[in-house]
């Protein structure tokens, strides 16, 4: 008989609970195929025989005792049932965080050394928001004691998390059959004051802001571009596509028809005559 | 071995949870069974593979016993 592997707690708490789960859906699965009751776990208690060994990342990993290995340790889990409401009730929920990015997801935290990052971790600290509110709630140095994160390199992270980023885009249909962008991202506004949004270096307007989240409508001729998100002095880039042929620019000059007739404004002037009052032209 | 939840069933299983009918005059109802019994366990993938002991074909080089209590309570309702 081979002695299995090892596994964190963690996933082996994971993996068993998943377990548990299945039983209680093969238990009640009796139940639908006519019997009128059947029995349903309660509570489960189970009693493992483990020895505890580090892996290269420091992660305590349990391994079960092998045949004729003394003096491993006595693991007791127990498990009880816990209803639906009482798991929403106990979990953090991912959309009550102000900023759920991953520390991963910001540059400086890849300046943290592994330990320090594993410390933030066994402290509950996963999303910058988590990290903000840590470092809200308490003064500095007491946050260096707690993580071990030197304060200057905490602090770094912090103004690097305090950076506009932009995470995602998404098309949604507008009016007048122009869609409009739906931008996502962390600190994207700042205040009351919409950001200023900049397609292909022009102006549009932002019909809804949140510091996660912009609604722009971008002008009939943007098809495809880089965008420009400033919030006060700080900007956040992407890039924009758009659905549908690009509509030609205001004044700017269409192609040549086949015969290489120039085309005629609606009043009458050729596309090529120039801006008018010092401005309206082709770049 | 065998998947620790197939396990679970199986000990379910293997306790009829009523006996007795009209044709006794007499029923009995079995309300909560409570089991604790020694396993054999390791670590899989999956979670947890295990069995009940072997018993009396233990060949003296088995991994420790560990164990295992479980309460089960009748409970659910034809769907």
């Amino acid at each position: 008989m081979t002695q299995g592997r090892a596994m964190p707690v963690e996933e082996f708490v994971q993996a068993f609970t998943a377990q548990l789960d299945r039983a209680q859906d093969l238990l009640a699965l009796k139940a639908r195929t006519g019997r009128p009751l059947t029995f349903a776990l309660r509570d489960l208690a189970v009693e493992l025989h483990v020895f505890w060994e580090p892996d290269q990342g420091g992660r305590m990993l349990m391994r079960h005792a092998g045949p004729n290995e003394a003096g491993a340790s006595t693991l007791h889990f127990t498990f009880t049932t816990i209803t639906k409401s009482m798991v929403e009730e106990n979990t953090l929920s991912l959309t009550a965080d102000e900023d759920p990015r991953q520390l991963d997801e910001i540059g400086a935290s890849q300046a943290l050394d592994p330990h320090a990052r594993k410390r933030l971790e066994w402290a509950g600290v996963r999303t910058v928001g988590q990290l903000r509110k840590l470092s809200q709630n308490a003064d500095p140095k007491s946050v260096q004691a707690f993580t071990g994160i030197p304060m200057m390199q905490l602090e770094s992270l912090l103004l690097q998390a305090a950076e506009p980023q932009v995470t995602s885009q998404e098309v949604v249909a507008g009016g007048l059959g122009v869609p409009f962008l739906r931008i996502r991202g962390a600190n994207l506004a700042h205040g009351i004051a919409p950001p200023e949004v900049l397609f292909s270096g022009e102006p549009v307007e932002v019909l809804e802001s949140s510091p996660r989240e912009l609604l722009v409508r971008p002008m009939s001729h943007h098809h495809e571009g880089k965008f420009e998100v400033l919030v006060g002095q700080k900007r956040a880039t992407g890039f924009y596509r758009l659905p549908g042929e690009p509509a030609p620019r205001p004044g700017a000059a269409p192609e040549p028809s086949p015969r290489g007739e120039a085309l005629k404004r609606p009043d009458g002037a050729q596309w090529n005559d120039g801006p008018r009052n010092g401005h309206g032209g082709a770049p | 071995m065998t998947a620790f939840e197939h396990l679970v069933v199986a000990l379910a299983e293997s306790v009829p949870s009523r006996a007795g009918g009209p044709a006794d005059s007499i029923a009995v109802q079995v309300t909560d069974l409570r089991l604790d019994l020694p396993l054999e366990a390791r670590f899989d993938d999956a979670g947890l593979l295990a069995t009940l002991p072997r018993g009396l074909l233990a060949t003296g080089f088995d991994h420790p016993l560990d164990r295992v209590r479980l309460t089960f309570v009748l409970g659910g309702s034809a769907a």
